[in-house]
């Protein structure tokens, strides 16, 4: 058995550990064991901490998703919580939990033995690390790029050799350079040009299911930070009660519903009109946060959530740095006073370190700066919103008959077509599949070879139609596995969207418009495909009673060649005007 | 199909699993087993289970079934149910429980942890949990008088829990005993001489009312401690800009 013969660490003995670890240890080892078998090399991806660290970690699964396509991915983490996030996703081909003190014995194993070719352990700098070339599986060229990755982990290494205590260090050395945690992470993984701060998460239908109780227009907020239970105290990444109390007030003064969203043990928050602590699984409270008009919290778990379900927010600081940790789009409120002493000692979380009782950071956060800012988000977000309902019925007369879609696409070869009239003037294109017939219509628009600087990702929403998709269909571009209501991007990241959107539930196709229309740049074109007749004829005159003829460039065609295709329509469109703020 | 479950027949048998549930970090499924026994137990064997789940609700943090442990309680608190009520008064204090226990008066609760405290009932462990109860509901005098009684034993106490003795004491004015306290805590707590000179400096920072100023040759006293060293850096240069 794995575990009997410890041959990277003699002193070490699984049998001092609970039973519980024990048992994690087996299924890891078994886990590890068995990959060996997989044809390919196997990346074992190293990660600590909360959710807001996996969602970090989870554009670099990605990265190496896309750099080592045959690779068999394990990603270890010690909390179950990884599993809710890495559901579904494409990236990973396994999710193995065992607790932290144990992944270090854990990685020699892989390395002494052979079990892995690339041991990847992140805090926050990435350490790549390979056994031995006689048991290694990388081609040269793959041993060749992590060597030139590791040239530059040497260089942040010695900041993190004693992790996480010297992290104050490591953010001033980090932000000095002009980096922030997302750079960092991207220039030492070897993908100094990927966009690390778009997070990757699939929400399923069911995690929009308490979305739906809850009032048209909200806002979400929290006070509260992974798992930091105020039973511990007052924490130094969360506001005084009474100040969070008011930017409740403020919100819903003007006008808007507060949903409180956490952990059972935060401390409630007067004043809301929804209060979901405690009563979320994880997917939920993505879906509450992907559907509010803004989120508010501190730095932390809810604040990397609202990330990755592309939700802006206005995030406040207080013991942890925003040059450090602030992403770009939100609204990042930072202390007037003190603040950023984030790991100067190892209690500043609950204890300031200036031994104030509350801390000052957090006391001096500007309500007004936080309220304005959210008022900002809510505002762009409604308008945004009133925009789509009227696109929204596009989507919402679904075809009965895709398949005649498809032969009449085929032969028109108006899939082809409209790509390369699209990609003469964008060079960011997203394509959309939500069903195996619009997957085939995506693959059949895919040009043979993608021009240089035209990027195209190609959205393949659900785990089910991965069987569809053959490798060499999709070698030239970035495939997203995805769910059908949240495609995990960043806002604005594209000049044209491509959806052909024809079997898709009526729940479903709003929300896919919503997330279609999210992902466009401003300017960017949207493009449907639909068998409703009508479809242009409501669109036309939805936006015609908006005031918006100008802008709107509408394509309509009618064909009645084929018999089974009779009433097919061909949406095009052009969004335009102002965006919400991004 | 055979199954491995086996019929439990007896209160001693229920009270067995449970406590082996709680070794093996099987939280739900002792709290389970542990009610379950305590339905059936009477006289000496049901204080012993109320004890036991009173442990692992404080643990779990379940405020509601730590509020209803009180309800059919008659009689002098135990060590444990100690601590429940000091549990609940933290969160009552927190705003997550809205009304307390009959039995969880805040006067008679410190006064019985008092009596259990003085007759030794206990450990090192459940002193330091009823020290940070006692920092959270504000009960400063109380606290102090602890964490003294552990340097004076010489138990080793993290320096996070002497920042927030500290920290009660500097709030309330309270400068001369923060900087007795902090002596005391040294020859205890193995603390480094920089932390030390450190805290007494921020004592001393706060005594004077120039908190956004280190005093004059702190660097050079408290050599590469970090918490200076950030003083320094934030104090000197510009403040954030929102």
């Amino acid at each position: 058995m794995a575990t009997a013969s410890p041959i990277a660490n003699p002193v070490f003995d699984i049998t001092c550990f609970s039973m519980a670890e024990q048992a994690q240890w087996r299924v890891a080892m078994d886990s590890f064991e068995q990959a060996r078998k997989h044809v390919g090399p196997h990346i074992v991806v190293f990660g600590e901490g909360s959710f807001g660290d996996v969602l970090q970690m989870s554009p670099l699964l990605h990265q190496l998703r896309r750099k080592f396509p045959s690779a068999r991915l394990s990603f270890v983490h010690p909390a179950g919580l990884a599993q809710a996030i890495l559901r579904g996703s494409a990236d990973v081909d396994e999710v193995v939990i065992l607790r932290g003190a144990l992944h270090r014995e854990a990685r020699l194993r892989l390395i002494t033995k052979g079990w892995a070719d690339l041991v990847v352990q992140c805090s926050y700098v990435i350490r790549y690390t390979t056994p031995p070339i006689r048991l290694s599986r990388l081609t040269e060229a793959e041993r060749s790029w992590v060597l030139h990755a590791q040239v530059e982990q040497r260089t942040w290494l010695p900041l993190v050799e004693n992790f996480p205590f010297d992290n104050d260090k490591l953010w001033r050395a980090v932000t000095a350079e002009g980096l922030n945690l997302f750079s960092l992470m991207a220039r030492t993984a070897g993908f100094a040009n990927a966009d690390f701060e778009s997070f990757q998460m699939s929400l399923c239908e069911a995690d929009y299911e308490k979305v739906r109780g809850l009032p048209s227009r909200y806002v979400t907020v929290s006070n509260a930070a992974e798992k930091l239970p105020v039973t511990e105290g007052l924490w130094t990444k969360t506001m005084p009660p009474n100040k969070i109390e008011q930017v409740v007030a403020g919100m819903r003064a003007a006008g808007l519903s507060v949903v409180v969203l956490g952990a059972k043990d935060d401390a409630p928050i007067r004043g809301a009109d929804v209060d979901l602590r405690g009563q979320t699984s994880l997917g939920e409270a993505g879906a509450i946060i992907n559907k509010a008009l803004c989120h508010i919290g501190p730095e932390g778990g809810l604040a990397n959530l609202a990330r990755a379900v592309n939700t802006p927010a206005v995030i406040f600081f207080g013991a942890t740095p925003a040059a450090f940790f602030g992403f770009r789009g939100n609204v990042n409120v930072l202390p007037r006073a003190c603040g950023g002493c984030w790991w100067t000692t190892s209690y500043y979380l609950h204890q300031c370190p200036r031994l104030l009782l509350e801390p000052e950071c957090t006391a001096s956060l500007s309500e007004e700066a936080i309220l304005g800012a959210a008022r900002q988000f809510a505002d762009g977000r409604i308008a945004q919103r009133r925009r789509l309902e009227s696109a929204q019925s596009v989507a919402l007369q679904s075809a009965e008959n895709a398949l005649a879609m498809v032969e009449h696409a085929r032969r028109e070869d108006f899939g082809s077509g409209l790509m390369s009239a699209v990609s003469q003037a964008a060079c960011r294109i997203a394509l959309v599949a939500v069903d195996a017939a619009s997957l085939r219509l995506c693959l059949e628009a895919l040009p043979g070879d993608v021009a240089s600087g035209v990027d195209v990702t190609l959205f393949v929403c659900g785990l089910h139609l991965l069987s569809a998709l053959h490798e060499p269909d999709a070698a030239a571009v970035d495939v997203c596995v995805c769910g059908p209501v949240h495609l995990p991007r960043r806002d604005g990241g594209y000049d044209a969207v491509l959806c052909p959107s024809v079997a898709v539930p009526q729940r479903s196709a709003s929300l896919l418009v919503e997330e279609c229309n999210r992902l466009l740049a401003e300017g960017g074109e949207l493009v449907f495909y639909s068998l409703a007749e009508t479809v242009g004829q409501n669109l036309r005159s939805a936006y015609a009673r908006e005031g918006n003829e100008g802008p709107l460039d509408l394509l309509a065609r009618s064909v009645s060649s084929h018999p089974a295709a009779e009433g097919l329509t061909l949406m095009r469109t052009r969004i335009s005007g102002e965006r919400a703020p991004v | 199909m055979s199954s491995s479950r086996t019929l439990i027949t007896s209160t001693e048998e229920l009270i067995r699993q449970g406590f082996n549930a709680q070794a093996h970090s099987r939280p739900a499924e002792a709290i389970t087993l542990m009610e379950a026994a305590f339905w059936f137990a009477r006289g000496a064997e049901a204080d012993q289970i109320r004890d036991t789940l009173a442990a692992l609700y404080i643990a779990e943090n379940d405020t509601p079934r730590l509020a209803r442990i009180f309800e059919n309680h008659t009689g002098e608190l135990s060590a444990e149910l100690v601590k429940g009520a000091l549990a609940l008064l933290r969160n009552r204090a927190l705003g997550t429980l809205e009304t307390l226990p009959p039995q969880c008066e805040r006067s008679a609760v410190l006064t019985r942890m008092r009596q259990c405290f003085d007759v030794g009932a206990y450990d090192v462990a459940s002193a330091l949990f009823i020290l940070s109860m006692l920092l959270q509901i504000r009960e400063t005098d109380l606290a102090v008088e602890l964490a003294h009684s552990l340097f004076d034993a010489s138990v080793r106490v993290d320096e996070s829990v002497i920042a927030k003795v500290l920290a009660a004491l500097v709030e309330n004015g309270r400068f001369s005993e923060a900087r007795d306290t902090l002596t005391k805590a040294v020859a205890a707590s193995r603390m480094p001489s920089g932390v030390y000179v450190r805290l007494m400096s921020l004592i001393a920072l706060a005594e004077e009312g120039t908190p956004a100023n280190l005093v004059p040759g702190l660097q050079d006293r408290a050599g590469d401690d970090k918490v200076v060293q950030f003083l320094s850096w934030r104090f000197t240069d510009s403040l954030p800009q929102e």
